[in-house]
């Protein structure tokens, strides 16, 4: 039994959206000098055309063993960035700012493994099935690691539900700059700004806050890639 | 967030394969119509009925209401709204794609359940609506929307009801429960399987025993916010550790592994209640809280 194509379709469009804006990101932070999470922009860029390839073939760009090698790098880089982050946490935050920035990159490396997972189990199925990439259940061996996708799911859908809900203080605070400041606060090229170190509370958070490159919007895009990977994975318990 | 995490699961659960098809309407529904009386199961034929010959639409629908519920309680503006349709959506699914429960029809087994998943989801919106009540005045989360004595007194018809049911009927007798475990190991991982398998041979021929030893925990769950303190977080946590064990082996982690689920069960739910009873230390600070039902839900 196979999932509507229509839905397929509308997640793996969104998907592509996801990945395009991402990458609309990256040129205009560039363009505008603003600041952005770089490297997660950079990890939704990957995962929203991976994505969108497992759950429509004709639109996987490259073999899924290339895809593997990525998601294995992408999950090294966020281990290391969460041992960096562990090893000198004392950047002048509050426990609160500690947290966040903490799970950020966690939540990362989950959906980086996610990603690793989802092609591990979906490849042997889909040879059986002459080579095709939609999705399926996962099938023989896989079938008894069912409980680590099971994990990923709940991980993922704790995130996007705990970002909802920043968002809706946020909105409701109708002060979102100086409140969001710590959260967003994080890394440019891979690691602390000037930013990160000094100017987060008072005026400076403000002015830092201001500058960043449209946060609620980034916020929303990995709110949905979240869902759309819990979906996959859901598919394939 | 943790009832909108679970509302998200069950939104996104709607929509896997066998929920487009016809046999979730004509079956599932429908099937569970069986043993109800006719005022209740004729509603359930029906609708069975309409969702069969509109599989598509109607699971769309459902997916999208239920996804709709995760993100008005998350997001801090609707989390009333949310909460309201959490509470209209889950009464109605109890009664429809529940067949309340099989509370009705004899076939009630909190081993495997019972009452119902979703007229938990139910209970907790009510508990956890949101209110300005000080810890002073409310000794433990769940009391907050409703004051201590009605969330004590639904805390007892709840666990109590699981009591009552556990001796219920059949469930008394000396085969019921293995073959209740038993039978929930078919399509599950082998893992899964021998889980139950093990369970299943641990009760067999001890179905009175064990069920009576059931009924008497449950209702010493039930009386538990009655009791001091650290007695009350006791039974609390007792309470906690039996929805999780009734997760594991009696609803095989919601069947989330069959490709059949619509919803993660009853025992995080469970769980979830339990830790919405548990009794805090008197902080110095007694300031309000401002958003109970947050704060609980983000714990």
């Amino acid at each position: 039994m196979t999932n509507p194509g229509w839905l397929n379709d509308i997640f793996a469009g969104v998907m592509v959206a996801i990945a395009v804006y991402s990458a609309g990101r990256l040129v205009a932070a560039h363009r505008w000098s603003r600041p952005t999470h770089q490297d997660v922009d950079v990890a939704h860029i990957l995962m929203g055309t991976a994505m969108a390839g497992m759950l429509v073939s004709g639109l996987n760009p490259i073999p899924s063993g290339v895809w593997e090698v990525v998601f294995s790098g992408l999950a090294a880089w966020f281990i290391w960035r969460c041992y960096r982050f562990v090893k000198d946490p004392s950047t002048g935050f509050g426990y609160d700012q500690h947290l966040h920035r903490l799970s950020r990159r966690l939540i990362h490396l989950v959906m980086s493994l996610a990603m690793l997972y989802m092609f591990l189990a979906a490849v042997p199925a889909a040879l059986r099935s002459g080579g095709s990439m939609a999705m399926g259940a996962a099938s023989g061996a896989t079938t008894n690691f069912v409980l680590l996708p099971l994990v990923f799911i709940v991980s993922l859908f704790a995130s996007a539900i705990w970002e909802l809900n920043r968002l809706g203080h946020l909105s409701a605070s109708r002060t979102p700059q100086s409140q969001a400041a710590p959260a967003f606060a994080s890394v440019r090229s891979g690691s602390p700004t000037s930013s990160e170190t000094s100017n987060t509370t008072g005026q400076g958070a403000d002015k830092v806050r201001s500058r960043w490159l449209a946060p609620r919007l980034e916020e929303v895009g990995h709110i949905v890639m979240c869902v759309t990977m819990g979906y996959m994975l859901v598919l394939m318990l | 967030m943790v009832l909108a995490t679970i509302w998200l699961i069950d939104g996104v659960l709607q929509l896997q394969s066998l929920f487009f098809t016809k046999s979730f309407g004509l079956q599932m529904i429908s099937g569970m119509s069986q043993g109800n009386p006719s005022v209740v199961a004729r509603p359930i034929v029906l609708s069975g009925t309409i969702i069969g010959h509109h599989a598509v639409l109607t699971d769309a629908f459902f997916a999208v209401v239920q996804t709709a519920i995760a993100v008005a309680i998350a997001w801090g503006p609707t989390v009333k709204v949310g909460l309201t349709a959490s509470i209209a959506w889950a009464v109605g699914v109890w009664w429809v794609g529940e067949g309340l429960g099989g509370v009705l029809n004899g076939t009630a087994n909190p081993v495997n359940g019972a009452p119902g998943a979703v007229i938990v989801y139910a209970l907790l919106a009510v508990l956890l609506w949101p209110t300005d009540r000080s810890r002073q005045e409310a000794p433990f989360i769940a009391s907050r929307g409703v004051g201590a004595s009605i969330a004590k007194g639904l805390w007892l018809a709840l666990w109590g009801s699981l009591s009552y049911f556990a001796v219920l009927g059949a469930n008394r007798s000396p085969q019921e429960l293995h073959n209740l475990i038993a039978t929930e190991a078919n399509g599950e991982p082998g893992w899964v399987a021998w889980i139950d398998h093990h369970a299943a041979n641990l009760v067999d021929h001890r179905g009175l025993t064990v069920t009576v030893v059931l009924a008497a925990l449950l209702l010493i769950v039930a009386i538990g916010p009655y009791l001091p303190a650290s007695l009350a977080n006791t039974t609390v946590a007792l309470g906690a550790l039996m929805g999780l064990t009734f997760w594991v082996v009696g609803e095989n982690f919601g069947a989330l592994f069959t490709n059949g689920a619509t919803d993660v069960n009853s025992g995080p739910l469970l769980i979830l209640l339990a830790a919405a009873y548990w009794r805090w230390s008197p902080s110095p600070d007694s300031a309000p809280a401002t958003e109970p039902t947050l704060s609980l839900a983000g714990a």
